[in-house]
């Protein structure tokens, strides 16, 4: 792979990332409302009064963080540290929320009694919002941020007066069972050890997360590889076959045969066109020609088999079978006539040559599947049917018509259709001789003149 | 979905890749598990250096084993979910009763009502965050659920033991005495606050509410992943190996174009109409990919992309996209290597009673143009110009001139200059043959068979 091609995918892949990424913090937004909004319940169940409402009125302004942090990485002012900035805010409000005293509460416990209650367990709920990030490294942060808030927490706690710790008392551990229990359950004492504990759980659990974090972000980065290669490929098949040939998971699988109609159509004298062009001309020239043509085909429902060359092969009537396959082609045919004297017109105008085509149709059985080898398939109607076809194409040189009808194709036309303007100017030729084939194939014919009347 | 056929064998296939992903997710726990217990283990020995530590060391161990015999048995049973939701129930009652009881190696143990107050719960969190490494949302509920049930039953026992003192057993309504008094009744060692365990649960079941919808998207994105993985890697079938990197990575359809010298070479069936005439078009099918699949295999061989397949010709180019050192080479070993191919091919088909199918190969080298052509909505990356257009017409040559292989005189002047004569063995230098559409003769060199190719 070239350098300009990694650095294409580079480009892509980011942007995709940062889309993805922005789809997630809206999801985590809806998510952070949901836990908030059970919280303030719990917490108006549990204090139903001022003390409450107090901080189910803060635990709202956690929750439109997330909105906030939503709006921040839509606008065009986002960047990649503010992840940071706003983990560390939200550790930081959820520490102060639980510390800082409650201006309703009537009597004031020792801040001791925070440490003792169970409150450590909220910072869990912001470090479990980060798991929906892509980002393994702001997981992580997310975890040493809890820590460091909660233990600047504890530091000022400490630094209150008549506040003690074991460390404050020599030989803690050596004390009896009923001295070390009794000034444990002092109402000053705060446990540094159940507080390193908390902090250990909690950098164990930030590391499991990250790693949860880091696999997602894998996953969503080969995602995009492959959705990307699937669109890149999808180009190369006509869009009516892409589903049928992508959920194909065994290649090489059973073969149908069905009626269907194939058409032909080259450029005449494309060869002698060419020679004296530069080569980008000539794949000017092609491009052109062949998405005016494909055009047609699409706009008739057809499917563009192959471009073999300057020449376009194209079939009606696959992958299924449909109820107007040979008018959809012989309609496609003069469609394409038409669009080549549009062509013509538009290359007489800057002074260039006219060019001419042959198209060439046929409709009878024919066998579709995948041929080739499993590393390189080819999903292909082959058959009788498309030999006549590309020969009727040839045909149009010798008896110096645009288009060459086969018979069964007209009678299809008729039975499809009836006697309808597709068949207008159509006109019984000779049975034409096709080389490779014993018997003879009755055509009907096509000139130009018709084609523009039509 | 062509088909109810089709649908089952594409569901079946997704089923195998998520399977797959869960296999390798289950894996990753396990991993994360011992992981994060071996750093338990540390940390206790270094907090509790002394036979304390050696009892909660044996704990952790016992829930290391526990994880990994889960993996195993997982990676015996995939589809057995229910083996991971009794591990996860077994987990956490494992937890709540360490936590519980009161480890023998403590020589004045303290209250179980006191200790509770160290607070251990957390541990719960790190057996919940495990969780959100599978992608089943279920698993993290069951988590919360067990933990809810083990840890509800383990404080239900404790408020039941006689000397706990609880709000329950206060005289008068909690909220009636003064504040000193009710600090003072909350610091006796026998204290368990009721409020205590209902918020450590309602805390971790919020939490596992938000893994479990990480979860939810983890796996909803694994599914995608899986299925457009799926339909890529059916897609690409669809081109030659070498191309495939090139043309996925392609995100401007109709670039540029290149001009380069390539060996072009066309190989076909003699006689492939009246051959397939008397065929069923399964046969004919069967006959072709019998055929193209020995082709393909040389071209692949040889370093070479299958450009396109026409009928029952197929069409090769070496150089393509890149050119190399020893393309016309390349090129010429493969034409040799399908002359062998096909011997062998039609040994095995006289054997069966079937009419033999000789080939004819055509091989040319110069410049060629190669880039996207066709309309957007339907693209195909071609090699275009003259070289094709000789190379297609020296192989219907091979039937004028009764050989299996003719070459342009161009190839061998560059097979000389890659690799010297001795590639060239073999070959015989023939009359300059009238190439249609082409004013100037072009010399040509032929392959008489296929045991020319022995010999040489």
């Amino acid at each position: 792979m070239t350098d300009t091609v990694a650095a294409a995918q580079n480009a892509h892949l980011r942007s995709a990332f940062v889309k993805e990424e922005l789809r997630s913090l809206r999801l985590v937004m809806y998510v952070r409302i949901a836990a908030s909004a059970a919280i303030i319940a719990y917490l108006l169940l549990r204090f139903p009064s001022p003390t409450g409402i107090y901080w189910a009125s803060l635990t709202v302004v956690f929750a439109s963080f997330g909105s906030l942090q939503y709006l921040v990485a839509r606008s065009r002012y986002t960047a990649r540290w503010h992840k940071y900035v706003f983990v560390a805010i939200d550790l930081a409000l959820v520490t102060f929320i639980i510390h800082y005293p409650n201006p309703f509460m009537a009597e004031a416990f020792p801040i001791a009694e925070n440490f003792r209650f169970p409150n450590f367990d909220f910072l869990y709920v912001v470090v479990a919002l980060m798991a929906f990030s892509y980002a393994p490294g702001v997981v992580a942060f997310a975890g040493l941020a809890a820590i460091l808030a909660w233990g600047t927490g504890v530091y000022l706690a400490l630094q209150l007066p008549g506040m003690i710790s074991e460390y404050d008392v020599a030989n803690f551990e050596a004390q009896p069972m009923a001295e070390r229990l009794r000034m444990a359950n002092g109402p000053t004492f705060i446990d540094i050890g159940a507080r390193t504990q908390e902090f250990f759980i909690m950098a164990v659990t930030a590391g499991i997360l990250a790693t949860a974090v880091w696999r997602s972000k894998r996953l969503v980065s080969r995602q995009m590889r492959a959705e990307r290669a699937r669109t890149n490929l999808s180009r190369y098949f006509s869009p009516g076959m892409i589903d049928e040939l992508a959920d194909q998971d065994e290649p090489l699988g059973a073969v149908r045969e069905q009626n269907v109609a194939v058409l032909f159509a080259d450029i005449v004298g494309f060869t002698s066109l060419s020679e004296n062009q530069p080569p980008e001309k000539v794949i000017a020239l092609l491009r052109d020609f062949h998405s005016r043509m494909a055009g047609e085909v699409f706009a008739h429902g057809g499917t563009v088999d192959k471009y073999i060359g300057d020449a376009i092969m194209a079939t009606f009537g696959t992958p299924r079978t449909g109820t107007r396959d040979a008018t959809s082609a012989l309609t496609c045919g003069r469609a394409m006539l038409e669009a080549v004297e549009a062509w013509n017109r538009e290359r007489g105008a800057r002074g260039e040559s006219s060019i001419a085509v042959g198209i060439g149709l046929h409709f009878g059985p024919a066998v579709m599947g995948d041929i080739g080898d499993e590393r390189r398939l080819e999903y292909a109607v082959i058959g009788d049917t498309v030999n006549v076809a590309a020969r009727l194409e040839t045909l149009t040189r010798e008896i110096d018509a645009p288009l060459v009808v086969s018979n069964d194709t007209v009678e299809a036309v008729r039975r499809e259709t009836g006697e309808t303007a597709a068949l207008a100017g159509l006109k019984k030729g000779e049975t034409a001789a096709v080389r490779g084939r014993s018997g003879t194939v009755p055509v009907w014919t096509l000139n130009t003149a018709a084609a523009g009347g039509a | 979905m062509t088909n109810p056929i089709g649908e089952a064998s594409a569901t079946a296939a997704l089923g195998g890749a998520f399977a797959a992903a869960e296999q390798s997710a289950f894996r990753l726990m396990a991993r994360a598990r011992l992981i994060a217990m071996g750093l338990f283990v540390v940390y206790t020995g270094i907090q509790f250096p002394s036979l304390l530590g050696v009892y909660w060391i044996g704990l952790v161990v016992v829930f290391g084993l526990a994880g990994w015999v889960h993996y195993r048995l997982r990676a015996r049973c995939p589809a057995k979910e229910w083996i991971t939701v009794a591990f996860l129930g077994l987990d956490a009652v494992m937890l709540a009763v360490a936590i519980l009881a009161t480890n023998p190696f403590v020589p004045d143990p303290w209250p179980i009502q006191a200790n509770l107050r160290y607070h251990s719960f957390p541990y719960f969190f790190v057996f919940l965050a495990l969780t959100a490494l599978t992608y089943s949302p279920r698993l993290v509920i069951w988590t919360g659920v067990f933990v809810m049930v083990a840890w509800g039953i383990g404080s239900a026992i404790v408020f039941a033991l006689p000397e706990t003192k609880t709000v329950l057993d206060y005289a008068v309504p909690f909220s009636g005495p003064s504040g000193a008094e009710k600090l003072k009744f909350t610091l006796d060692p026998h204290y368990y606050s009721v409020a205590q365990p209902i918020q450590d649960v309602f805390v971790l079941l919020v939490v596992a509410a938000i893994l479990a919808a990480a979860v939810w998207r983890s796996k909803r994105l694994v599914e995608r992943q899986v299925e457009t993985a799926q339909e890529r890697a059916n897609l690409a079938r669809y081109f030659s190996p070498s191309m495939v990197e090139a043309l996925a990575g392609t995100d401007q359809p109709l670039g540029g174009v290149r001009s380069q010298n390539v060996a072009v070479l066309f190989a076909d069936i003699v006689g492939f109409t009246s051959l397939s005439e008397k065929l069923p078009p399964e046969a004919v099918i069967e006959l072709l990919r019998d055929f193209h699949g020995r082709m393909a295999r040389e071209v692949f061989a040889h370093d070479g992309t299958v450009d396109k397949y026409i009928g029952d010709a197929i069409m090769a180019t070496f150089g393509t996209p890149h050119t190399g050192t020893r393309d016309a080479s390349n090129a010429l070993a493969c034409a040799k290597a399908m002359l062998v191919s096909i011997d062998a091919w039609n040994q095995e088909r006289k054997a069966r009673g079937m009419p033999e199918a000789p080939i004819g190969v055509g091989l040319h080298f110069g410049p060629a143009v190669m880039g996207d052509i066709g309309d957007e909505q339907r693209l195909e990356y071609a090699v275009i110009g003259d070289t094709v257009n000789v190379a297609a017409r020296l192989e219907a040559l091979t039937r004028e001139v009764d050989a299996p292989l003719v070459v342009s005189g161009d190839t061998v002047a560059a097979v000389r200059r890659e690799s010297g004569s001795g590639a060239l063995a073999g070959l015989e230098e023939q009359a300059a043959a009238q190439v249609k559409g082409r004013a100037q003769k072009v010399p040509v060199w032929i392959l008489r068979n296929s045991d020319a190719v022995s010999s040489g």
